[in-house]
This record gives C-alpha cells, structure tokens and sequence, in this order.
C-alpha cells in the first residue's frame, strides 16, 4: 500500500499554524507512515504589512489554544524568509529533517525569537540535527532558490477548491493565497484553520483503505512514540480529552519546560 | 490547611496549573512583567513565610478581605452578605484556615466571582476551602482562566445570586469585566462593588475608567458612557473599588460626573488647557 501524500503550505512565522500543530500531531499519530509529508513554505512576510502584524504578537491565539507562546509582542518586524528558505534546503537535502527543523524553528520564534536572526536559525538547524555549515551551503544553491520560489507561486496559486473557500484564504485581492496551514491531502485541498475532523474526513476520502491507529491509552504511550518534545495542548488533542487531565495525567510521567505561556514535556526518564 | 500545587503569580497573585514560561495575565498590555522575568510562588510557601488574611468590616453585611503583606497586585475582596448565603467577590491570592472559618461563620457562601482576569486570584484554592462553591466566570474571560476547574461556571450579561445581589457585565477593562450590584447596601441605598470596572480615585469623590492602571491605557468616550449608563441603570449610593477605595454618598452621580470629565478630556475639549 502506497502512503497518501500530505502537502502542507505554512510558515514558522505565523501562530495560526503553530495553534495548529495539535492537529499535525494528532493526524502523525493516527496515520503515522501512512502519509508522507512536504512542507512548503508561503513566506508570509513577502506581502506589504505582514511582518508588522506578526510582531504585533499572538495574544488570544494564545489564550484559545494554548500553545507555548509568548503573548508579548515581538521586539521588531522580522523576514521569515531566511528560516523557510532552510526548510527548503533541508527538504531537499536532509527531507526527513524538514519538519523537525520546521518544529525548531516555530519553538524558537513563538517564544519571541526572530526568524532573520542567524543564530536562532543555526540553533534550530542544530536541534535539527543538521550541520549549520552544510545547511549554509545549501540554502545558496539555485536548487533551492528555485524550491523556494514554487512554493511562493503554488501557495499564490490556490487550488480551484481553495477558492471557492475564499474566507479560508489570505493575502490582498489580487493575489489570494493560502493561509497557514492549508494541506493538500491526496490532491484534496483544505485550506486554512480547521478541526480535527475536517482532516480525518479528508484523509477517509483520500484513502479509505489507509489504517488508522486508535487514540493511545495513556500519556506515557504518547511521550514514548513523540520524538520532540509536546505541548500539553498537543497531547490533549492525541488523547482526545481535557486539558486539566491531560496536564495531571503528564505530571506523573513527564518533565515539563516552561516555555510561553504554557510549555512542552518529554518523558520523565528520556 | 492541605494546600493543593497550584502556582501563583507572583507579579498578579493569580493561581496556575503550571509553572508556565510567562503569565498571560501579566505579559497582556495590561499588565506587566518584571523586568527581571517571571517569578512564581505556591501557596505553602507564602504561608511559610508567613502570610495572613486580614478581614474587616466594611458595612453591615460586606467584609473587606486583604492580605498581609500583599500578593501579588495587593487587592481587597469583598463578600457580600444576604439572608440567602453570601458572595466571595474578586478573592485575593492567599487562602488560610482563619478566613475560611471567618467566611463560613457568615453563612453559606453561594459563589466566588471576579470583575475581571486580574482578580481571579485563587480562585480555586478558595472554592476548594469552602467545600466546593461554584466560580462564576464571565464568559468572555474563561479563555483568561490558567486554572481550570470543575467549580467553574460561566455567566453573561446578568447573573442574580439571590435577592437584591446581582453581578453585572459592563464590559471596558476587559471584555465581560463586571460589577457587584447590592440593593440592600449602603442601608437601603444600594452598594455598587465597581472594581477596576468603575476605579475609585484617591479623592474620593471621583472615578475613572481604563483599560489599563498600570500602564495608563485610556478607553473611549463611547465606551465610558456606556459603562456609566449601564451602572446608573443599577441605582447605588455608595461604591467600592476593589482597592479599599469608595465613595460613600451619591455614587452614582460621582460617577456620572467624573464620566462627563473623562469624556471631555478624552475628546479634546480641555486641550486649551494643556
């Protein structure tokens, strides 16, 4: 059985899709190597205007989903075209590493970094598991500049089914784009913020036949398979129940880092 | 007293779940955070140190609860007392055994309630101590709530506790931030627990309205006057802030006017004076 393929247009920069993550991980731990994922990035700060509301800050994201973001604004407008410009390199040359850097690069900017900063990118590359130096190699190729340059284009290019969703859609009238995130799952197009079942009904329709892992039975299961560290709203979303429970339930087996207003766990014994 | 692990605040005194990386509360353009970062502390260790609840009547049927030396923003509380059971109103951030069975002695409390985000202090830990009493939480303000609980309950709008006591949303802090009206205060004349809703000025004879005091953010014209309206529609007599701040005799025309002030500033029409 061939994985179903996930295109997911996005940017580290913005909140919405970082409030979004619960579901990327939860659709992970459902379909797990059933779906293979390509992150292409729309670079949101191209467009006039946008790098000043990002800075602006993600309070009420904040307080509606609970990620771990820092509610206060930024200390200056920032280019998030230097950090999706890596995840490019990354996708082409390490593309198991794409998302994890995709991953750092979120955690590092929502807690306040900069995205144009080069040591926070270095830093994420590290984490990453990437070399710095190869990575800086990389994101200087054509290869890349004409990668980078697609996904500008096809995020400015919206599926005729985006379109007719143009609420779900962004930028100025005379060139809608996608928001972040918008997946492509198995060609269908789901642009935007959206439940957790919206996905699942995606994927169903996608492939019907792919399987699907159950909800795990407990936190501790979920630390174990995690390979980076989640926020408590992520793992809530993989247990399908409550935040409070959840954040008892972790205390038991986790370790917590406070990050934002909220913070990530790992296992207590990892 | 068996002290759960809620986290407080230690810049705002408002109970979390979790010692998280920064206070929503605190990083909002309301508030502030310190300028050397986030600081937490635990109830146990505030009683280690020491920390008591001071309780002190106000009038007949409100008791003033503070706590010595302060938490966090250092606020008063208020309960309010009826033959129906009482209201514990913008708790503050410590609970001890002492006020318990001080609140306890005046009857059966019917709810905690907050005028806003900043006042939620331990709310919680209180319901706890007082075996379960439900926290009444503006609906707009639930997404504020660091410390969620099975206790909490959300209201809109108007929310009558029992006879003559009613918490009204009047909105201009926050959104859904609310007052205590009480018919029987002030002997008869009603009492109006205003909070940072209606800020009592060191006059006492004044008030003012922001949405932010720290940071001295001001709100519009359009939004005071309907604040002021709202509050009017009530009728009162006397007002207490949530500071230990009033006016006690024609509140609400002290309201009124200070109103008509703000708006005239705010609209230009002293700029001659400036």
């Amino acid at each position: 059985m061939s994985p179903l393929s996930v295109e997911l247009f996005t940017d580290p920069a913005c909140p919405f899709a970082f409030s979004a993550e619960p579901v990327r991980q939860r659709l992970r731990w459902h379909y797990g190597d059933g779906l293979t994922w390509t992150v292409r990035m729309i670079v949101l700060t191209l467009e006039p205007g946008e790098a000043g509301k990002l800075a602006q800050g993600a309070p009420t994201l904040q307080r509606r989903f609970g990620m771990p973001i820092n509610p206060v604004p930024y200390p200056r407008e920032a280019s998030s075209e230097p950090a999706c410009r890596a995840v490019v390199a990354a996708r082409l040359r390490a593309p198991d590493r794409a998302q994890p850097l995709l991953r750092c690069l979120r955690v590092r900017t929502m807690v306040g970094g900069l995205l144009d900063d080069p040591e926070l990118i270095d830093s994420a590359v590290r984490d990453a598991g990437i070399d710095p130096r190869e990575l800086a190699e990389w994101v200087r190729s054509a290869e890349v500049d004409a990668a980078l340059d697609a996904d500008i284009a096809a995020a400015r290019d919206p599926a005729p089914p985006a379109r007719a969703l143009d609420h779900k859609l962004g930028g100025p009238a005379q060139e809608r784009r996608y928001t972040a995130p918008t997946y492509l799952i198995g060609g269908l197009a789901v642009p935007g913020f959206n439940p957790i079942e919206t996905y699942e009904v995606a994927v169903a329709n996608a492939d019907p036949d792919l399987p699907r892992r159950p909800p795990p039975s407990s936190v501790r299961e979920i630390l174990t398979w995690a390979e980076e560290p989640l926020a408590t709203a992520e793992v809530a979303l993989i247990m399908q129940t409550g935040i409070e429970f959840v954040r008892s339930a972790l205390r038991e087996v986790g370790r917590f880092e406070p990050a934002g207003a909220d913070g990530y766990w790992t296992l207590a014994s990892s | 007293m068996n002290r759960t692990t809620a986290w407080l605040c230690a810049t705002c005194g408002v109970e979390h779940a979790e010692a998280v990386g920064v206070c929503a509360i605190c990083a909002d353009e309301r508030q502030w955070v310190p300028a050397d970062g986030q600081h937490w502390t635990t109830l146990a260790e505030l009683d280690a140190a020491g920390q008591r609840i001071q309780v002190r009547e106000m009038e007949r049927g409100l008791l003033g609860i503070t706590t010595e030396p302060k938490v966090g923003i250092g606020h008063q509380a208020h309960l309010v007392i009826t033959p129906q059971g009482s209201l514990l109103w913008d708790p503050v951030g410590f609970v001890d055994d002492a006020a318990v069975q001080r609140l306890r002695a005046e009857g059966e409390v019917l709810a905690i309630a907050s005028s806003h985000p900043h006042m939620f202090g331990a709310q919680v830990e209180w319901s706890r101590a007082l075996g379960g009493v439900p926290i009444l939480v503006s609906e707009p303000q639930l997404e504020w709530v660091a410390r969620p609980d099975d206790a909490i309950q959300t209201w809109r709008g108007r929310h009558q506790l029992a006879p003559g006591l009613a918490l009204v949303e009047l909105g201009g802090h926050f959104t859904g931030s609310s007052v205590v009206h009480w018919a029987a205060g002030a002997d008869g004349g009603g009492v109006l627990l205003s909070s940072d809703t209606i800020h009592s000025n060191p006059d006492r004879a004044t008030t003012t309205f922001l949405r932010s005091y720290p940071n001295r953010i001001p709100l519009s014209p359009a939004v005071v006057e309907r604040i002021t309206r709202g509050a009017e529609a009530l009728g009162f007599d006397r007002l207490y802030d949530n500071f230990g701040r009033g006016i006690t005799h024609d509140a609400a025309g002290a309201v009124r006017r200070s109103a008509d002030r703000y708006i005239a500033w705010v609209s230009g029409d002293f700029d001659h004076l400036t």
